[in-house]
């Protein structure tokens, strides 16, 4: 799976664009207020990406399994040190919403999740990134 | 710099937020057309070092005294079945600034050394970077 992005940036105007197998998508970001560059940062797309990966991976772990994913929440938190600096470590926590399974079950789920998320995989080849399962809700 | 991120998905709605100490931005990501986001992570690893990219190139730009008009920056990533991470990563970029060319390409193979993204992926992975291009402006 091939995925890009591009951002292009001048004179107050920001363009931001994604793409997974050439279907192109824009985001609206608007510059940032000192004019220069974006009003998002690097890393707040970095967190959103571990948060998106994990939400949209729960949906297809739990098809895999028969448990039926009603809504998912997924909060990431990060922490940069400096300048040019990378990452330390990263954790995130997420409460899942299912039916078609028990507490244990999707509690189970909410763990296999996380150990075949592609951001978390990529990003553990040389970060920590720690996951907590904060709340199991079983709807009838 | 505390960085937090959320998202919220259900019954076809899709919330995104995300925050640097206490600056929060709402996206506007709509859902997918089934269940979950319509842009993905892999989508959102690439514009996270593309973004990171853009923003250093002005902040270095301003150390070195350096006034840049435009970055364009195109990431491209291989991910492989379900499960697996990023295969690979390059990126490259376009710079217009007010500078010889040569302390322009300077600037710019500086800045894809002290970006806080890359720095991060080339813990785990190679992230390549080039080919460069370099516009002088008057």
């Amino acid at each position: 799976m091939r995925v890009e992005a591009s951002v292009d940036n001048w004179n107050q105007h920001h363009a931001a664009a994604v793409a997974t197998n050439s279907i192109v998508r824009e985001l609206a970001v608007p510059p940032s207020n000192n004019d220069t560059g974006s009003s998002i940062n690097g890393s707040e797309f970095l967190c959103l990406a571990v948060a998106t990966s994990y939400c949209n991976d729960i949906y297809r772990e739990g098809r895999e399994r028969g448990i039926d994913v009603l809504r998912v929440n997924v909060e990431v938190q990060a922490e940069f040190n400096g300048t040019g600096e990378p990452l330390n470590g990263m954790s995130y926590r997420a409460r899942v919403a299912a039916k078609g399974g028990d507490e244990q079950a999707i509690r189970d789920l909410m763990l296999h999740t996380d150990q075949v998320a592609e951001i978390q995989t990529t990003l553990r080849r040389g970060m920590d990134v720690k996951f907590e399962p904060v709340e199991v809700i079983v709807e009838g | 710099m505390r960085i937090r991120a959320s998202v919220e998905n259900w019954d076809q709605h899709h919330a995104a937020v995300v925050q640097v100490n206490d600056s929060i931005h709402e996206l506007n990501i709509p859902p997918a057309s089934g269940r979950g986001s319509s842009i993905n992570g892999g989508q959102l690893l690439c514009l996270a070092v593309a973004t990171c990219y853009c923003n250093d190139i002005y902040r270095e730009a301003m150390r070195r005294g350096i006034e840049v008009l435009r970055v364009n920056v195109d990431v491209e990533a291989e991910f492989g079945g379900p499960g697996e991470p990023a295969k690979s990563m390059s990126y490259r970029a376009r710079v217009a600034a007010r500078a010889g060319e040569q302390t322009i390409r300077d600037l710019m193979i500086h800045t894809d050394e002290v970006a806080e993204i890359q720095n991060t992926l080339r813990r785990g992975m190679d992230v390549k970077f080039g080919p460069i291009e370099v516009i002088v402006e008057g």
